[in-house]
């Protein structure tokens, strides 16, 4: 191949090599985007072959639709901590090139700690959310599963992407502290 | 509180956390829970923070998101962008500023399949801009060329801006691709003008390159001939009404995905990147719709859709009037502002005042997508001047100077869509 792709569909400022610092997750990390991954590929496949099946053998799959409803819900919060941690959010920087490097990191920090306010108070709704679910007994229809633990796991993963937001805000308070681009 | 003050307030300190750097999906979700608490209390503010995010991602119909970005981020990695590229130049390149040409059709093919004009004008900087300098172009021409076409991956379908778009208001998905295709091609025919004009005010600029033999044109047709079958599987299937968006889109990541193995781009290291990359891509994007979805609730409950519906009847203004001034709004905050989601937090409050007017809701889709790519080459802050500019370092000024001309084709074309609404609307009229 003799091109390139793109390092990333969105490069942020972190791509860029002069932003605040990334956050790496570890072996914890990895599980999650493979998982994450996982459940990508396997929505692709499962809506092919439904889409095969109904057109060519006249029989969709049974139970499909739902399978992605779920998979959908778990793979959007599952990604939310990896994107998280490397501060792939969409944000305005036209404050960015007046900056420097310390108050980038000031503000990256800033940043991070409302988002993880935010994504806290979200993860505790989503959970007493369950809670009601569950209590309901509301299951889906084909497949059967309990709306309400999908919705306890989306609270798990915001819970996750809560610390990994608040861990960010410490990185980049550090850096802020050591001064000097990594360069 | 009136609906004017209420929107007043919530723009300004959306607009204050935005430039103190917060995300802005958190941004919006944090002001829209806030404005709502204020206005109606905590128990609805704490409710709309537990349902949304659960309702608005345990969806069938919105798993079209990340199945596209899928087959982008697919179709990125196997490296199709020279090969469209060298057919594009077999057919255009003996032209005067054929190359440039060449490009912006190429861009228009890459964007068919990716989605994302980030993506586009990236991948063509790298294949295009080193022969077109090659060839002798100005590096101005060569880089504004890149910069426009690149705006076509929004408007060409499938496209993220447009699925979201039809998500906020519940338009068809399908549609609003369709829709997308007659304003594309114009785009193309329009900068391929463009382009013709500045050669043919300075024939230097743009050098004409050898004539390809038709024994090689088709040989390089055959090499992108899979892409092309799938973009015509897609959209003819969304025409013909045998696919939803939502299969489609299925569809199209697992063909996209097939054609990166057939391509021998993949290794199971390079599968699992893209599949973690859309995931995490996904998550930004829908943690921007859980944003605005709770921001839109607040100005609803603000009341300001219905009082700007009612201003506007109460002066009597021509419908005309308000599609300019909302567009000129969008191209002023366009220039500041994220598009993505600046669209997504005022399409809930003009998008009742635009189809009240009894103007075509996927019409009105096109027009925002087309604003958007104004915005993404409008300087000073044109995120595709930024992302050219960055992975070909030329500088900022030479860049400004070349891009205007493909500015005014954009502000034409939109000109013409606004006037003549058909062009937009008559393939999804025609599709089953």
């Amino acid at each position: 191949m003799a091109e390139e792709p793109p390092r990333d569909l969105f490069e942020g400022a972190a791509a860029r090599g002069d932003g605040p610092p990334q956050v790496s997750l570890g072996a914890p990390g990895r599980w999650l985007a493979h998982g994450a991954a996982a459940m990508i590929l396997f929505m692709m496949l499962v809506t092919s072959v439904d889409v095969a099946g109904r057109y060519f053998l006249n029989r969709p799959l049974p139970g499909a639709f739902e399978f992605t409803e779920i998979m959908m819900g778990l793979v959007i919060f599952a990604g939310m901590p990896l994107a998280t941690a490397r501060r792939e959010h969409i944000a305005v920087n036209f404050l960015e090139k007046a900056l420097g490097y310390r108050a980038r990191c000031l503000q990256a920090a800033f940043g991070d700690l409302v988002c993880g306010v935010v994504a806290a108070f979200m993860a505790w709704r989503v959970l007493l959310r369950g809670n009601t679910l569950v209590a309901s007994g509301e299951v889906t229809l084909v497949l059967g599963v309990g709306r309400g633990y999908i919705a306890w796991a989306m609270a798990a993963l915001l819970a996750v992407s809560v610390v990994v937001f608040f861990y960010s805000a410490w990185i980049a308070l550090r850096a802020a502290r050591a001064g000097a681009t990594p360069r | 509180m009136s609906p004017w003050e209420t929107a007043l307030f919530a723009f300004a300190a959306l607009t204050i956390l935005m430039v103190i750097g917060v995300p802005i999906a958190f941004a919006m979700m944090l002001i829209g829970v806030g404005g709502i608490m204020l206005q109606l209390g905590l128990t609805p503010a704490f409710a709309m923070l537990g349902q949304i995010p659960v309702s608005n991602t345990m969806s069938y119909e919105l798993s079209v998101v990340p199945m596209f970005v899928l087959m982008g981020v697919f179709v990125a990695r196997a490296g199709i962008s020279a090969d469209l590229y060298a057919v594009c130049n077999a057919f255009l390149g003996h032209r005067r500023g054929g190359l440039a040409m060449a490009t912006v059709v190429a861009c228009g093919g890459f964007a068919a399949v990716c989605g994302s004009a980030i993506a586009t004008s990236a991948t063509m900087s790298k294949v295009a801009y080193p022969s077109m300098r090659a060839y002798g172009y100005h590096p101005g021409l060569a880089s504004a060329s890149i910069c426009a076409g690149g705006t076509l991956g929004i408007l060409i379908p499938p496209s993220v801006i447009m699925v979201l778009y039809g998500i906020m208001t519940s338009t068809n998905v399908g549609k609003l691709f369709l829709a997308g295709i007659l304003p594309g091609l114009l785009a193309i025919v329009l900068y391929a003008l463009t382009i013709q004009f500045l050669v043919w005010r300075d024939p230097a600029v743009g050098p004409r390159a050898e004539r390809s033999s038709w024994a090689e044109r088709s040989r390089l047709l055959t090499r992108v001939g899979p892409v092309v079958a799938l973009f015509i599987l897609i959209i003819g299937g969304l025409y013909l009404g045998a696919f939803t968006a939502t299969e489609a889109a299925g569809v199209g990541a697992c063909g996209a995905f097939l054609f990166a193995l057939w391509r021998r781009a993949l290794s199971w290291r390079a599968v699992l990147d893209c599949a973690v990359e859309t995931a995490r891509i996904s998550a930004t994007l829908f943690a921007i719709l859980i944003g605005a979805l709770l921001f839109s609730a607040l100005m609803n409950f603000g009341g300001l859709p219905r009082a700007l519906q009612g201003a506007v009847t109460s002066f009597g203004v021509e419908p005309l009037v308000v599609i300019t001034a909302i567009c000129l709004l969008y191209v002023v905050l366009g220039t500041f502002f994220e598009e993505l989601s600046m669209i997504l937090m005022t399409v809930p409050i003009f998008f009742p005042l635009v189809v009240g007017l009894g103007y075509d809701p996927i019409w009105f889709g096109v027009v925002i997508v087309m604003v958007v790519e104004l915005g993404l080459i409008s300087p000073p802050v044109g995120m595709n001047l930024f992302v050219v500019q960055s992975v070909l370092s030329i500088p900022v000024g030479t860049l400004y100077r070349w891009i205007a001309p493909f500015v005014i084709a954009d502000v034409l074309r939109l000109a013409i869509i606004v006037l003549f609404p058909a062009i937009a609307l008559i393939v999804p009229r025609l599709s089953g």
